[in-house]
């Protein structure tokens, strides 16, 4: 991201869209022929396939993957949008089509190679015929002995190991909705997940290895129980699984009545069977809670027979999985990448997934090239962090090793170019194709890529929208941006897909506020084109269709060096609640460059107050830091704005820097222009804070404040 | 994350670095499935707290470790600079009582964060 960064001593304040259009276009990089020739997706009629004209029927390509109970109906529903339901009337189990299916046509195939941290410890083999047995024995505890049924909600509070594949199964299998948390996360954070899912169950483990360290892990079991306690959710079994046989790596004791080793609970159900549920297509499979949210947690609901088919056929086509591949997806389970591509669309597809405890660089940064060239891994998947920091704690480290990647891919966050060619010539050795791939934990599964055999790579670049999937730019008006003009934007998917998520648990209105009240145009519309689905990502489309991901278009305020986004601010002073709208604006600052000062009006029968702008500026002084508090706080009857809405920043940013507002006669409310300067103006005059004469540069820099 | 961990965590937790240190791209830290980096920052403050030797270090790692799991994904980096300065004051204090072990146990944690939020785009390399 070097390339975003401010220019030494410069304290202009730029847009990441404004910075990423003098980003140099790469050159396109050709996937090796042995690649093409092998790709389960090499004949060029596949693009065809999934033109919007076949679309939703498109998918069906996709759901054949699957095994299902009844087929469906109706492919796409669309009668309350933007609930979409897909493949209706179709009926499935996601643990039957992942393990049952498998297990009876090559029991012996390796389903899942665990991979200990500890070297000295050996790889664990599980074959499809004993995860079978597994998740049916396990299926059986959480039936018969916990008394969970279909529909309940158990949350997983689980390290990288084959336990949680077992468990997500074996809840999967009778129609228990199941919400991970990662691992490493408080057990804080894991009783909020628990109070918002409403689970009265709670599956842990008692510890895992990190850096070469044992972790005890159960003790987060009773933070969490505590802090959902708080919240007004109990919980009554906490079901923990042990690391060791016959050890225990927790110094807290277990709790008489409630917590259970699953080992004994096991011992009683050793050869028991479960029947698969047979579950709606449209019925929840798991929650997956988005970290990072102020407020009350938002555990995206997706569903079983929509997101098992969109992993499958994404894991085939994108990932390019064979059933004799072995596949290692260097995430964590806890998040969305982990479920979709290490889990669900790899097991579906019946290859060998593997599962890694520890940290990469644990001893040393040759680990992951050792496991690669020990288990023959030839698929390998990670983020751009992990690529970062591999490639500085050992740059040499992987032709060192005797492995061979046909396809690796870049997962989370764009990657750079010079980095992506780290990871294609020495990570890849140059035989691998990438796929760079933009996607949220909303999404379920890719949602921009190449196609790895029909569209080359481009260092930088995610690649056009993936198959069936038809995004667009939009400006904050509403305006498509055109592909090659140079200009960012928001990312929006035209179209539902079939692993969108369903909602937002217990909080459908933040789901269709958040997702998609932007950009519809008719909320009585039963038509999907009303509904372009606001991904809250920045964008910009290449003429070739490939889309670069920028982050959000915000603007920056750089205060003494710190780059703060102004929505940042903006949503921290949102949280008071007497506040209704808020911008923040930049003032120049000989000393700090530019300081913050903050614009806010309030809701209804809310009064201007000394006491309020103090607690809008405690509210961002408590969420971003001290570098962030504003200035000043403006409590303003109302905003200038276009007739579009839009708040028009750079008329205030004039303001508070007592620069020319410029014209403001388009504005949907002109006459406000002046009242907020009356007051602004002449409270700064009042305190003696009128900023000195701006630079024609300053000037500029002002006028464009905002994007208009 | 590196065996050098000691002067790294002196050039991270120079008094006088402090307040200097620039914030990552915060307008670059994207939705995507960027979750991870919450995540691993709550490991590596849990870590912070674990290497804290006094109460209200511990409670300042706890509520930094509350901010990386509850706070917008675009702070991240803030919390990191706020992390580093508490890392800082911890192996000042080490160095100035002269407890050398506890000075490597909170600069490695320092160096693994500093490497982390680097890696991340969190915070830049110098």
């Amino acid at each position: 991201m070097a390339e975003s960064k401010q220019p030494q001593g410069s304290g202009a304040q730029t847009s990441e869209a404004q910075i990423a259009v003098h980003w140099r276009e790469e050159e396109y990089v050709p996937p090796p022929p042995e690649f093409v020739e092998q790709a389960n997706a090499k004949d060029p009629a596949i693009l065809d396939r999934f033109r919007e004209e076949h679309f939703p029927d498109c998918f069906k390509e996709y759901a054949d993957l699957l095994a299902w109970d009844e087929p469906w109906h109706t492919t796409l529903d669309t009668s309350n949008p933007p609930f979409w339901k897909w493949f209706v009337g179709g009926k499935l189990n996601a643990s039957y089509n992942c393990v049952d299916r498998h297990a009876e046509a090559s029991p012996d195939k390796t389903a899942i190679i665990f991979v200990p941290e500890l070297e000295t410890d050996d790889h664990v083999a599980i074959s499809y015929s004993d995860l079978q047995r597994q998740v049916n024995e396990f299926a059986a505890v959480l039936r018969d002995s916990v008394g969970l049924k279909t529909g309940d909600r158990v949350t997983l509070h689980m390290p990288m190991v084959p336990e949680l594949a077992v468990t997500m199964l074996a809840c999967a299998r009778l129609g228990v909705i199941h919400s991970q948390v990662f691992g490493g996360f408080s057990g804080t954070a894991c009783g909020h997940r628990i109070a918002d899912s409403g689970s009265r169950v709670l599956i842990t483990m008692d510890g895992y290895y990190r850096s070469g360290q044992v972790q005890d892990h159960k003790v987060k079991a009773d933070e969490a129980l505590a802090a959902a306690h708080q919240e007004g959710q109990e919980v009554d079994k906490v079901l923990v699984w042990r690391r060791r046989d016959g050890e225990y790596a927790s110094e807290t004791p277990m709790v008489d009545g409630r917590d259970f080793f699953v080992d004994a609970l096991l011992s009683d159900y050793k050869g028991a069977t479960v029947e698969p549920v047979s579950m709606p297509a449209e019925a929840p499979l798991f929650l997956m809670y988005t970290s990072g949210t102020t407020g009350r947690p938002k555990g995206c609901v997706h569903s079983t027979g929509g997101y098992l088919s969109y992993v499958a056929g994404t894991s085939k086509y994108y990932q390019d999985i064979h059933p004799d591949d072995v596949y290692w997806c260097m995430a964590d389970i806890g998040w969305i990448t982990g479920h979709s591509y290490i889990v669900y669309g790899p097991l579906a597809l019946g290859t060998t997934t593997v599962i890694y405890e520890g940290v990469p660089n644990y001893p040393d940064g040759g680990r992951p090239w050792r496991i690669a060239e020990t288990l023959g891994v030839n698929i390998f998947h990670t983020s751009p962090t992990a690529i970062r920091m591999l490639r500085k704690v050992g740059p040499e480290e992987p032709k060192k090793y005797d492995y061979h990647f046909k396809h690796m891919t870049t997962v989370g966050e764009p990657i750079e170019p010079a980095v992506w060619r780290w990871y294609h010539s020495e990570v890849g050795k140059g035989e691998a194709a990438i796929v760079d791939t933009w996607w949220q934990t909303e999404n379920g599964g890719f949602l921009g890529s190449t196609l790895p055999a029909l569209q080359p790579m481009k260092p930088g670049s995610c690649g056009p929208g993936v198959l069936g999937v038809y995004p667009v730019i939009f400006d904050e008006d509403g305006t498509e941006v055109a592909a090659g003009s140079g200009k960012a934007g928001n990312i929006c998917i035209r179209n539902p897909w079939p692993g969108i998520f369903q909602g937002v648990w217990g909080q459908p209105d933040r789901f269709v506020a958040t997702y998609y009240r932007k950009y519809n145009t008719d909320p009585d519309s039963k038509d999907w084109r009303d509904w372009p689905y606001f991904a809250g990502d920045g964008a910009l489309q290449a003429a070739d269709g490939y889309f670069r991901i920028l982050g959000r278009v915000d603007d920056v305020i750089n205060v003494a060096g710190h780059r703060l986004g102004t929505k940042e601010i903006e949503s921290a002073a949102l949280t008071v609640p007497e506040v209704a709208e808020a911008a923040a604006v930049p003032v120049i600052d000989d000393i700090r460059g530019r300081v913050v000062e903050v614009y806010v009006s309030l809701k209804p029968g809310f009064e201007p107050s000394k006491a309020l702008q103090d607690k809008v500026s405690a509210a961002i002084d408590e969420q971003i830091g001290k570098i962030a508090r504003p200035k000043n706080v403006w409590i303003v009857p109302d905003m200038p704005k276009t007739r579009s809405g839009k708040i028009m920043r750079r008329v205030i940013a004039s303001i508070s820097n007592f620069a020319d507002v410029g014209d403001v006669t388009t504005l949907a409310n002109p006459e406000i222009v002046e009242s907020i300067r009356q007051y602004v103006q002449s409270s700064k005059v009042a305190n003696d804070d009128v900023p000195r004469e701006l630079t024609e540069t300053e000037f500029e820099e002002i006028k464009k404040f905002g994007g208009e | 994350m590196s065996s050098n961990a000691a002067p790294d965590a002196i050039r991270t937790g120079a008094r006088r670095t402090r307040g200097v240190r620039r914030h990552g791209p915060a307008g670059l830290a994207m939705k995507m499935t960027r979750q991870y980096l919450a995540g691993e920052l709550s490991v590596l403050l849990a870590h912070l707290q674990a290497v804290a030797d006094t109460e209200a270090a511990r409670r300042d790692a706890w509520s930094l470790r509350h901010a990386a799991e509850t706070a917008p994904i675009p702070a991240l980096g803030l919390v990191i600079v706020r992390a580093l300065a508490v890392g800082d004051d911890l192996c000042w204090d080490s160095l100035h009582r002269g407890d050398t072990a506890a000075f490597t146990r909170q600069a490695a944690v320092c160096d693994e964060l500093r490497e982390f939020g680097v890696c991340a785009g969190l915070l830049d390399e110098a």
